[in-house]
């Protein structure tokens, strides 16, 4: 219909002539003030209905020509421009001359901009815009972080992105704080940041780029320029009620320039905010595990965010600076202070189903401890394509006191003193010449000492532990000393075959412990007595040192990313312990542990990763001493001094897909991992107290696990829904009572959260999470499965300018819990925004729940426990820029 | 065990042969990433659109890029704004002293269209593929026979009217708003008394929509001041056409002893592009 509508007019334009004559209308348009006006649009309209019948642009002398075919007696000529008053003149259809003087005018544009797009990429970085995810509420840039498809930020605050933890966070391309990332996304302002960039397949140190591609990826914040070399502070007062007056001040001041960048932060609060979150690194790698050998007995902390149950007392002082010097090396000095009491309250009743019958182990503790830390760091930095050097010189100390009282059959107090000093020292080489080769040379080495002294009273088992008589107090006293050392020597591109590197690498590992523990007495009468056999006491000194040779094949390809590991290890062990002058390990052997993976572009969305390891693990100390140590009130531990080993396997593939456009990311994999080990760690139950033991049985086990997530953004009401699910199966062997049992296990993990904004003053948010486990012992039935759920909404309304009202809800619910199988906890927050000071006013746990619940059931245990959680509380809190 | 290598194993061959088959081949168009622009106007308008094409007319996929016309007093300037974004990103890592990818990451109009009111001429530089040059060539400014309809629809918020062209082996549908008296818009596309803020061919492969108009932000129209591959319209045209259906022959011609490595695969005579121009004749 319309074609002919078209085709019935052009007809008409063309057989004009022969309808009606055709005119030609020609005339010139000049300002008043006589100047030609140069495209100006002329256009002869019907009279009628104004269709357009012919139309012309002037030219440079502002001269035009109109021809109109049409048998209408009338014209209307219309002029106009962006910059003339449109000027309409009625005529008759004639060829004739017709002049137009117009009036200057600019023609006001209605402007519609272009939606900025959220995210967009370039080759391995994805840029955030973070003004378009930002909402009213959102205070900090770990807000908006949280809603960024395929960015991820747990309750921890640690960040991953597409499933996997980040490996840098950088501000402004600089790493000031060392993976200690929670300053910077609890502190910087969501206001200051202009772009969230995702660098993919990020290697921090730009002289391995080419010879070790790394598949995780780095964060890097780009401030807006106004925030640039300008120094921030802001303050925060709170004052709040719960059954007494609580606290919550802050302090911060930054300053992010191109040469150098400060934060400074000074925090205390009393009402449950967990700053040490922000004081984590969540890079960083220690070479010294824990020393501590014994524990005070806490209750089980609820799976719930860490403020609903967090009794504290918190002062804490960091100070981060980065000053980059003339040779582009960067100088890093930054200092922690820590001090903090907290108070735990809870209980716990445990069944264990032993062959002989039940035993149940019940107790409720209440406990306080006050820690104190001081980290420092100095770290040098030269970071260039060529050569990379990095010196990070680390220390730290910390020193606690906790004190515990436990109801169970009878009232124990228990406490502990712990001391902690450690210095550590990182140096890394690179350098990197012609044709890709170089060498790379990484030395660590580290020394800590951590005396500690665990006390219990009254004192307990004294027919297992005194020959029956009874006593005051059971006193272990720990003194574990630690030296690290670690050198790595590697070849860059060796050699180089078929578009494949060899970095042949070579490395020395060494480590010295002394480990010197003493069970004792203190009798009613006052007197300590260290305890007469020698069973109860550790005076080893444990030397291990390790050397390797591998090889390393990598091929980085535009597609394809391979790399294989073939390591050959030489370990030694010496350990000898004065208390057993007969026993001791002198023990050399080689192992071979290969490693592989391969990732595959499909596309520029898709890629597929393969990986697979073989390795054999021996065991460290805590896995070695042969003295008994009273680990905590209820667990006496001792192991055989004879070098176990265990070889593990596992195999894993993966897929991972990004559409940056349609902000879709999908990925998933399955896992598969298998062990077998020639010793096995033996539960022997004399209620209360667990005995452990290492005995030398062989066992095997297997574990599958599948896993996928799913995350979309979309433009309409700001949605972005994510989804995951996991699912795993595993098979194993454990030793109870002297028996050797097989169980099976399987658990389902489903969780879904969305986030959006449908309308300008509506935001919201809602989480949910389904976990179910079961298990079951050989050749007895699955037990029923224990099911549980939690959901969180947090809603903000923005009704009236500068308001905002914040509304959440918590629900849990675990099918194990006989009674309080559901939970629920409600918060209700006002914000009101005067001039530059924000006021928050939350009220926390409005339904005064006081215990969480939870339970567990497994093969051979169920256990059920409670925590008392923070009770309803009322917080005013003023947050205001300083300068 | 068994069952899960296979099934594995099936997964992956299924998704190989997918990408390699649905996967057209595509050469992303290289960055400039050094020189410098010199100034040929200021823009009074700038109207940004979004380009919709289908390279492969027997695939369903469609590419998407964001592309601009300035309109200036003497000149107008229809661009890529994604080419030029990663342009100004590659100059200022290479002036940094970085080595930078001299492709622009995904798909992007290759052309970047003047059209010289006083002097009546059109130029246009067009990217081809990395490594190799960009072609200049000069022409006159077409002339397009429209015809006006009746229909109307409201792009913008602006009311617009129907106007049809046949052009160079395409028919199409354009959308102007009378209301702008300004006679341009996408590609080369002009004459119309008033804005052209959608154009789509009846086939739907090629489609222009307006998605921005902002006024005079003094912005600048730029014209970059590189060693260009002068040519004609003719020989530019039968160029590209080479470089879309012999890749591997085109690219020789310009680098006699090169080789290619496009997405990971080695370029050889077996491959060739999809090739849909906008003009098709």
């Amino acid at each position: 219909m319309k074609a002919i509508r078209i085709l019935l007019i052009l007809l008409a334009l063309y057989f004009g002539t022969a309808l009606g004559a055709q005119s030609i209308i020609t005339g010139q348009v000049r300002t008043i003030k006589g100047a030609s006006v140069e495209y100006a649009r002329v256009l002869a309209l019907s009279p009628k209905d104004s269709t357009i019948l012919s139309y012309a642009f002037t030219d440079a002398r502002g001269a035009y020509q109109l021809k109109v075919n049409s048998s209408l007696s009338e014209l209307i000529l219309s002029v106009s421009s962006m910059e003339i008053e449109r000027t309409d003149k009625r005529v008759r259809n004639t060829t004739q001359t017709c002049h137009f003087s117009v009036r200057e005018f600019t023609t006001v544009l209605r402007e519609v901009q272009v939606k900025a797009r959220k995210i967009w990429g370039q080759k391995d970085t994805i840029n955030y815009s973070v003004g378009s995810f930002v909402g009213k509420n959102d205070l900090v840039i770990a807000d908006v972080l949280k809603k960024m498809p395929g960015i991820e930020v747990d309750l921890s605050g640690l960040i991953r992105y597409n499933g996997k933890a980040i490996n840098k966070f950088y501000i402004e391309g600089l790493d000031a704080l060392q993976g200690r990332y929670g300053i910077a996304t609890n502190n910087i302002s969501a206001k200051d940041v202009a772009t969230v960039q995702v660098l993919e397949n990020h290697q921090p140190i730009k002289a391995l780029e080419n010879s070790s591609p790394s598949d995780r990826a780095a964060i890097n914040l780009k401030l807006k320029p106004e925030v640039k070399g300008t120094l921030s502070m802001t303050a925060q007062l709170g004052l709040g009620y719960d059954t007494q007056l609580r606290r919550n001040e802050e302090l911060t001041a930054m300053y992010f320039a191109k040469r150098k960048q400060h934060i400074l932060t000074a925090k205390t609060n009393d009402n449950g905010q967990d700053v040490s979150n922000e004081l984590r690194s969540f890079t960083a790698s220690s070479l010294i595990p824990s020393l501590a050998m014994t524990a005070l007995q806490y209750p089980n902390a609820p799976n719930i965010l860490k403020s609903r149950y967090y009794h504290n007392d918190t002062y804490a002082f960091t100070a981060n600076n980065l000053f980059k010097l003339k040779n582009d090396a960067e100088l890093n000095a930054n200092l922690i202070l820590y001090n903090d009491r907290e108070r735990e309250r809870g209980g716990s009743s445990t069944s264990y189903f032993l062959p002989g019958g039940t035993e149940l182990i019940s107790e409720e503790l209440s406990s306080s401890s006050r820690s104190t830390q001081v980290e420092s760091e100095l770290r040098y930095n030269i970071n260039k394509e060529q050569l990379y050097f990095n010196n990070l010189l680390e220390l730290k100390a910390r020193w606690s006191r906790e004190r515990g009282d436990i109801v169970a059959s009878e009232p124990i107090e228990q406490t502990m003193q712990d001391r902690l000093l450690q210095l550590s020292n990182t140096s890394h080489w690179v350098h990197n010449g012609e044709g890709g080769k170089g060498w790379n040379i990484l030395w660590r080495n580290a020394l800590a000492t951590e005396p500690h002294r665990l006390g219990i009273r009254p004192g307990l088992y004294p027919a297992r532990l005194n020959a029956g008589h009874g006593y005051a107090e059971l006193v272990q006293d720990v003194r574990h000393k630690a030296y690290f050392s670690f050198a790595e020597l590697s070849m860059l591109s060796a050699l180089r075959i078929a578009g494949i590197s060899v970095n042949p690498t070579v490395f020395l590992q060494a480590q010295h412990q002394d480990l010197d523990t003493e069970l004792g007495t203190t009798a009613l009468a006052g007197s300590y007595s260290p305890m007469p056999d020698r069973a109860m006491h550790n005076g080893i000194g444990f030397t291990r040192l390790s050397a390797g040779i591998g090889q390393q094949f990598t091929r980085k390809g535009d597609r394809l990313h391979l790399t294989i590991t073939l390591p050959l290890f030489y370990r030694y062990t010496k350990m000898s312990d004065s208390y057993r002058p007969h026993e001791g390990i002198d023990e050399a052997k080689l192992y071979f542990e290969p490693s592989g993976s391969l990732k595959y572009n499909l596309s520029s969305n898709l890629e597929v990763r393969l990986m697979g390891s073989h390795n054999r693990s021996i065991p460290s100390l805590p896995s070695l001493y042969t003295g008994y140590i009273m680990r905590s009130y209820r667990s006496l531990s001792r192991n055989e001094m004879r070098q176990y080993s265990s070889a593990n396997t596992s195999a894993g593939i993966s897929l991972s897909y990004k559409d940056i456009f349609a902000m879709l990311f999908f990925g998933g994999g399955i896992d598969y991992k298998y062990y077998r080990s020639e010793a096995i760690v033996s539960n022997r139950i004399e209620a209360p107290l667990v005995v452990l033991e290492r005995l030398p049985i062989p066992h095997s086990g297997h574990s599958w696990s599948a896993n996928a997530r799913f995350s979309k953004g979309f433009d309409w009401a700001g949605l972005n829904i994510s989804v995951h699910a996991a699912a795993s199966q595993g098979a194993g062997m454990s030793y109870m009572q002297g028996d050797l049992l097989g169980y099976r296990s399987q658990s389902l993990a489903l969780g879904a959260k969305a986030t959006m904004k449908p309308f300008e003053w509506l935001n919201a948010e809602y989480n949910i999470a389904y976990n179910a486990y079961r298990s079951r012992q050989e050749q007895r039935s699955w037990l029923t499965p224990v099911k549980s759920m939690n959901q969180q909404f947090v809603g903000h309304l923005n009704l009236i300018e500068d308001v905002a009202i914040r509304f959440g809800l918590e629900h849990y619910y675990n099918s194990a819990v006989s009674e309080g199988r559901h939970f629920t906890l409600a918060d209700l927050g006002l914000v009101y925004t005067y001039k530059k000071v924000r006021f928050s006013l939350d009220l926390t746990n409005l339904f005064n729940t006081h215990l969480y619940s939870t339970a567990s059931i497994s093969d051979l245990v169920a256990s059920h426990s409670y925590y008392e959680i923070r009770p309803r509380a009322i917080m005013l809190k003023a947050r205001f820029k300083l300068l | 065990m068994q069952t899960l290598y296979r099934w594995a194993l099936a997964c992956l061959l299924a998704m190989l042969g997918q990408s390699l088959m649905a996967q057209s081949l595509y050469l992303p168009p290289r960055t400039i990433y050094s020189g410098s622009q010199q100034t040929l106007d200021t823009a009074s308008y700038m109207i940004t659109y979004t380009f919709r094409i289908k390279l492969n007319p027997k695939e369903a996929k469609v590419s998407e890029d964001l592309v601009a016309l300035q309109v200036g007093k003497r000149y107008t300037r229809f661009y890529s704004l994604a080419l030029a974004q990663t342009d100004s990103a590659a100059v200022a890592a290479v002036s940094a002293g970085k080595r930078v990818y001299r492709g622009h990451q995904g798909f992007a109009m290759r052309e970047d269209i003047y059209q010289d009111l006083r002097a009546q001429t059109l130029f246009t530089t067009y990217r081809t593929m990395a490594m190799a040059p960009i072609l200049y060539y000069e022409d006159v400014l077409p002339s397009f026979a429209w015809s006006i309809g009746t229909e109307q629809k409201t792009i913008l918020g602006y009311p617009c009217t129907e106007a049809r062209l046949n052009y160079r082996g395409r028919e199409y549908t354009a959308w102007f708003a009378p209301s702008l008296p300004i006679p341009y818009g996408p590609w080369t596309f002009a004459g119309l008394p008033g804005l052209i803020l959608e154009i789509e061919d009846t086939k739907g492969e090629v489609q222009f929509t307006a998605v921005g108009i902002v006024g005079d932000r003094q912005e600048p129209i730029r014209f970059w001041d590189i060693g260009y591959h002068k040519s004609t319209p003719a020989k530019a045209k039968m160029l590209i056409k080479k470089m879309h259906k012999q890749p591997y022959a085109f690219f020789r011609t310009f680098m006699p002893n090169g080789m290619i490595g496009a997405d990971g695969e080695v370029l050889t005579d077996r491959h060739s592009l999809a090739y849909n121009p906008i003009e098709l004749e």
